[in-house]
């Protein structure tokens, strides 16, 4: 709407002045956080933090066995949601074809708005879950495992609303010929939909991880606090935000640490969201320029 | 900058200004493709031209640079001169919003806002700083009479603008274009999105219309062009560009077209 | 000879149409099962939060949570009123201050930003909305806190809660305030220009009354959020259980509650924790599906993040 005139007259003034106020003000707010942890963490934040252990409870030393189980957790947290979503996302997007049936499409609004539920549940609400199912009822523990298990759990509605997104974003072109040259729907799936959809794919998964590398309040009780090298997934491990949490509010003079810390993941989630977003633009971009016309 | 001496004489609407358009040597480019080459005419205060032509050949383009609603339209670019009482209307000194309260606008098909009747036409009139209760009522109550509306709707005006008919809405949005009693008016096929008893009552209120306000009327309708226009202009697609084939009063143009393109527009068209 | 060919040919044809028809069939079990429990997890989680609380609640009753006086749990006493007054104060402030901020944002966005601000903007506020809870916490307790003290002390209390809620909730509300503002239709725009309307009326009186829905269902969407929040809360609200009758009293959470107490909670107080879990659930629940209500389709969040990056 920048093509309407503005008024000369004091209200249109007014307006302007709130709309760019308003926005400074969500600058300066962003630019405060991010300038005041990287003022007080930088200097903590070494080659020899990122490869030593904790020492001190935290005080001193590095992060690196932490690092590793937080890495750990992710990786098991997506290898459970990936599929699972996948798997959704494919039956959501069978249930939308115009020839599905009543009772499958249903099926799918249901799924639907289940995910959306899902999506909305407090993180410690699925940390109380994980705590009751994976933890005691399940038997593994306060564990890397059962912290994975919860992650997978409160990634999934994203995962699958970006895998969903992916897969409708398949020209009906494609899928129509795909389907005239009798091609399965294992074969146009390899084929045709997974191709078309990876920018998605790969999209969603990089915000599970950045999801996930942020929770910290459904890991408190479901992975546990240790700060050692986990040994199994049936040890007890922190990840990084759970170490910034301890150290904050649990370890006197933790602070220092706790800056760094905090300054690593901030500066990691951030990269990841850059990356994805910069990422996917970039190829979106370049497959409409390479195909014109095909592409609606 | 002085306005011509022979208008501003016994003027009845018109706000400081006589309604004189004029386009000198216009283009209209979008994207760098031109659309329109070398456009020049001139409509004086008071007449109504029809600008006629196949689709694509111009007329909704020449219209929107009059009220600059050309700048709304993304990659289009303007060269050559459209005047407002021999004043360039995209000179800097030339106020936007003030411009476009001088010239109104009806659009093909019916818009108006999603409010009370009331509110559509009292909205442009708070917006231009009149603000006695009294006056806007006054000028509400003309508006609307002079599209034939009042007596329809004076009992209702609180009710939603979406709740009328199709004919109902286009001339209340022609309403709210007069309520600012513009000098100018521009309307773009302003029936050819209404049925044909809607278009009917439409064009009556137009008919009403004539002489009061300066009129640029795009139209398919030649049919339309004899009943409400005193000239034509036919814009013809000439392979590259948009030009003006062809410029006369209603009636010679319909009985006695000069050049040949005219001539078979009038006897292939002319319904 | 050719018509051992021909038959080979039809024989590996059958083979593999056969093995199509069985990864079809594989594939077709696995999405199912794939959507069976994405489907479920929500009511599963419901289930077992139930099953957790239901000796609390048949210890304690309903009653006993909502009258007793004090939260005392070592002393038999759960009452959760005071901890329940100060999540919805806390989020309800929030996004009282939010909302104007969003609001205001969403207009530069979409009126006054030159386009190579306004995409910048965009990444920032994605960016923001991506700060961790626990980092947006840390800051508010290193430097809010401590500023909060000097002017308005003791410094944690319900109002760093809600300045920081607001930040938390600010990026997402600026989005979809901005997508609800957007939604005006171009027609109805042209006319509007047409009249001489300027930017700042065709803004407030057109776009803005129009979007109602769309704000109402973003502000049910960051109150949800809001509601649920945890970490931040914990760090800088100060996690004295009483009732939120001032803005620079210290307060505790029900999120943080659950955060601070289940480490070390067993028993009847265990059961209490995954009561007040269960109540947050339910009041999320409701405020998710009167956001997809309201605003009809994607007000999740997730969806209509998952839309955003694919843009």
């Amino acid at each position: 709407m920048r093509e309407l005139a503005t008024g000369r007259d004091v209200r249109g003034r007014i307006v302007a002045v709130a709309a760019w106020g308003g926005a400074a003000l969500v600058v300066a707010s962003f630019g405060l956080l991010v300038a005041d942890l990287a003022r007080r963490g930088a200097g903590e934040l070494t080659w020899r933090y990122l490869i030593e252990a904790p020492r001190d409870a935290g005080r001193a030393g590095g992060i690196l066995p932490i690092a590793v189980a937080t890495v750990w957790m992710v990786a098991l947290a997506l290898a459970f949601a990936a599929p699972l979503a996948l798997a959704t996302a494919l039956f959501l997007d069978e249930a939308g074809t115009p020839s599905a049936p009543r009772a499958l499409r249903r099926a799918a609004a249901v799924t639907r708005r289940s995910l959306d539920v899902l999506g909305g549940v407090p993180s410690i609400v699925f940390g109380l879950f994980g705590n009751a199912l994976f933890c005691r009822s399940f038997g593994w523990g306060y564990s890397l495992l059962s912290g994975a298990a919860t992650l997978a759990c409160m990634v999934l509605p994203l995962m699958v609303a970006t895998f969903d997104e992916g897969l409708q974003r398949v020209p009906a072109a494609e899928r129509a010929a795909a389907a005239a040259t009798g091609l399965s729907r294992s074969a146009t799936l390899r084929h045709v939909l997974l191709p078309r959809a990876a920018p998605l794919l790969l999209a969603g998964t990089g915000l599970a991880v950045a999801r996930s590398l942020a929770e910290t309040a459904a890991l408190l009780f479901t992975a546990g606090y240790a700060d050692g090298w986990p040994r199994s997934p049936l040890d007890s491990a922190r990840s990084l935000s759970v170490h910034v949490w301890d150290l904050a509010l649990n370890v006197a003079g933790g602070d220092a640490r706790a800056c760094a810390a905090a300054l690593l993941l901030l500066l990691v989630v951030l990269a990841l969201h850059g990356a994805v977003r910069g990422g996917l633009g970039w190829v979106l971009r370049r497959r409409s320029r390479g195909h014109g016309e095909s592409v609606r | 900058m002085k306005a011509e001496k022979d208008c501003c004489a016994g003027r009845a609407l018109g706000a400081g200004g006589c309604g004189r358009v004029a386009f000198e040597r216009v283009d209209v480019a979008y994207h760098g493709r031109l659309a329109v080459r070398g456009v020049s005419l001139a409509v004086a205060p008071g007449r109504t031209l029809a600008l006629v032509g196949p689709s694509g050949s111009g007329k909704s383009s020449l219209l929107f640079c009059v009220n600059r609603l050309i700048d709304l339209v993304d990659g289009a670019t303007v060269a050559g001169r459209v005047t407002l009482d021999q004043r360039d209307v995209r000179s800097p000194e030339v106020d936007l919003l003030d411009l476009r309260r001088r010239v109104g606008m009806v659009f093909q098909r019916p818009t108006p806002f999603p409010f009370s009747i009331r509110r559509n036409l009292e909205l442009p009139l708070q917006e231009r700083g009149i603000a006695a209760r009294s006056e806007r009522a006054d000028r509400l109550r003309a508006a609307l009479v002079a599209v034939g509306l009042w007596d329809e709707v004076a009992d209702r005006l609180e009710r939603p603008a979406t709740a009328l008919s199709g004919g109902q809405q286009q001339r209340l949005c022609l309403a709210r274009a007069l309520v600012l009693e513009p000098e100018v008016l521009l309307l773009d096929e302003p029936c050819s999105a209404l049925d044909p008893l809607a278009a009917a009552v439409v064009e009556e209120s137009l008919a009403a219309l004539k002489g009061r306000v300066t009129t640029l009327l795009v139209t398919h309708s030649l049919a339309q062009a004899r009943r409400l226009a005193d000239d034509v202009a036919l814009l013809w697609h000439d392979g590259s560009a948009g030009t003006l084939a062809e410029l006369q009063p209603t009636a010679d143009f319909l009985g006695s077209p000069k050049s040949a393109l005219a001539r078979a527009f009038v006897a292939g068209a002319g319904r | 000879m050719p018509s051992d060919t021909r038959h080979e040919e039809a024989r590996s044809q059958e083979l593999r149409r056969r093995a199509a028809r069985r990864s079809d069939a594989l594939l077709r079990g696995a999405s199912v099962f794939g959507a069976l429990i994405a489907a479920a997890l929500a009511w599963w989680i419901a289930a077992w939060l139930v099953r957790e609380s239901a000796p609390s609640l048949a210890a304690v009753g309903i009653g006993g949570f909502l009258r007793d006086a004090r939260w005392n749990p070592a002393g038999g006493e759960f009452g959760l009123l005071p901890m329940v007054a100060t999540s919805v104060t806390v989020a309800v402030g929030a996004l009282l201050l939010a909302l104007p901020l969003a609001l205001a944002t969403a207009l530069f966005l979409l009126g006054y930003a030159p386009p190579a601000l306004g995409s910048a903007m965009r990444l920032l506020l994605d960016l923001l909305a991506a700060v961790p809870s626990v980092v947006v916490g840390f800051f508010g307790l290193i430097v809010l806190v401590p500023w909060l003290a000097r002017i308005a002390p003791p410094g944690a209390s319900l109002l760093a809660g809600i300045l920081v809620l607001a930040l938390m909730v600010l990026p997402t509300l600026a989005v979809m305030v901005e997508a609800a503002l957007a939604a005006m239709p171009a027609a109805e725009r042209s006319a509007a220009a047409a009249l001489g309307l300027s930017r700042a009326t065709v803004l407030l009186a057109l776009a803005l009354p129009r979007a109602r829905r769309g704000v109402a269902a973003a502000a049910l969407v960051a109150l949800g959020r809001a509601l649920g929040e945890t970490m931040a809360v914990v760090m800088v609200c100060g996690n004295v259980v009483q009732w939120p009758a001032g803005l620079l009293l210290p307060v505790r959470t029900l999120t943080a509650n659950v955060a601070l107490e289940m480490a070390y909670a067993s028993g009847t107080h265990r059961g209490a924790l995954f009561v007040s879990g269960l109540l947050l659930l339910l009041s999320t629940a409701v405020l998710v599906v009167a956001a997809a209500w309201r605003g009809g389709g994607a007000a999740n969040p997730e969806r209509r993040a998952a839309g955003a990056v694919g843009a």
